[in-house]
């Protein structure tokens, strides 16, 4: 159990625009995609795969990281084809084939079934929430005790 | 390339350990208003400030852990105090990702949101074996935000999933919170 959380996974995707334009944007990895965020809502999404990672050796005050492309219309830009092709959520959908895209979807969701299937167990020991307010409960519990005794015995 | 050796304080060690000292003054300030000082002005003071040294604590120890300690390796002979040069093109090979300078570059300039400046983009050609300039394809998969809505996020799914608590689990974290109201008064009236 770690009550501060897992580090979040990021990787730099180098985001090209429809305005002409390109951003080196830090994203967060989640369900094997790069993610943008509104709060907790899932707002954007881009499919992340590791053969497409680009080494990328730093610029001015952009870090150096291996980064991934990624452009504002689509989730998956492989210009150099090295992904594989077939209906499996770690390979990318065959754009010819007709029920490609549909299974390689179905498969996702499938897989998002799977995770939010195996997070639906809460523990309320297991919770953040519940360890921060006992922590300060106890804490205060402590120093009141220590304070009562200083007044008896003062 | 060789790595950079030593010892050095990166930002975010910098951070949590004065968050860390924070922390620390705060539980200082609170024994001695239980001990030496007893006004309620300045028990108000050590909680707050035993209250923000934990939370900045908490949220720095997070990043320190994202990014604290890690080098990142420098060319030989590349001197940190000179100014990286102005290039004017963006390039896009198989093996890596580089801003460059191009003779004769061709295409149209793109800007960069990280500097504000105009770049070439372009893109290696593995068939012709050169560089050309970079186009964006049209959509051949699906729009980022549909699939992050209705492929991944799964509203309908989630719902579903969603164990419900007992109710003495639902109401305890307000009875915690009571018992430290109460706590509170009970430190502030005695």
């Amino acid at each position: 159990m770690n009550l501060l959380g897992a580090p979040k996974e990021r990787k730099t995707q180098l985001y090209f625009r429809d305005d002409n334009s390109f951003e080196f944007i830090k994203r967060d990895l989640k369900f094997g995609c790069l993610v943008e965020m509104v709060g907790e809502k899932l707002n954007r999404a881009w499919k992340h795969f590791y053969s497409c990672q680009i080494p990328f050796p730093g610029y001015k005050n952009i870090q150096a990281d291996t980064i991934v492309l990624g452009f504002s219309r689509d989730i998956i830009l492989d210009v150099f084809n090295k992904v594989p092709q077939g209906t499996d959520p770690m390979q990318k959908p065959d754009v010819k084939k007709s029920d490609s895209m549909k299974k390689w979807r179905s498969n996702i969701a499938e897989q998002q079934r799977q995770i939010y299937y195996k997070q639906r167990e809460t523990n309320f020991w297991t919770s953040r929430v519940t360890w921060v307010l006992i922590g300060v409960l106890v804490v205060m519990v402590l120093l009141w005790a220590i304070r009562f005794v200083k007044v008896m015995y003062a | 390339m060789t790595e950079k050796k030593g010892f050095k304080f990166e930002k975010s060690t910098v951070k949590l350990i004065a968050s860390a000292v924070l922390l620390a003054l705060g539980f200082i300030l609170c024994w001695l208003w239980f001990g030496v000082v007893h006004g309620n002005a300045f028990g108000m003071l050590a909680i707050i400030v035993l209250a923000g040294g934990g939370f900045l604590t908490i949220r720095y120890f997070k990043q320190w852990r994202e990014f604290g300690g890690v080098e990142v390796p420098i060319d030989v002979g590349q001197d940190k105090s000179k100014k990286t040069p102005q290039y004017n093109s963006l390039s896009i090979y198989p093996h890596k990702v580089v801003f460059e300078d191009v003779v004769k570059p061709e295409g149209q300039k793109w800007r960069c949101h990280n500097d504000g400046k105009n770049y070439f983009v372009n893109i290696w050609d593995v068939d012709d074996n050169k560089l050309k300039p970079f186009v964006l394809p049209d959509q051949q998969y699906r729009d980022p935000e549909r699939f992050a809505q209705q492929t991944l996020e799964l509203p309908a799914h989630r719902r579903l999933y969603r164990k419900r608590q007992k109710l003495l689990e639902q109401l305890a974290p307000g009875f915690m919170v009571l018992a430290i109201i109460v706590f509170w008064i009970v430190i502030i009236t005695t």
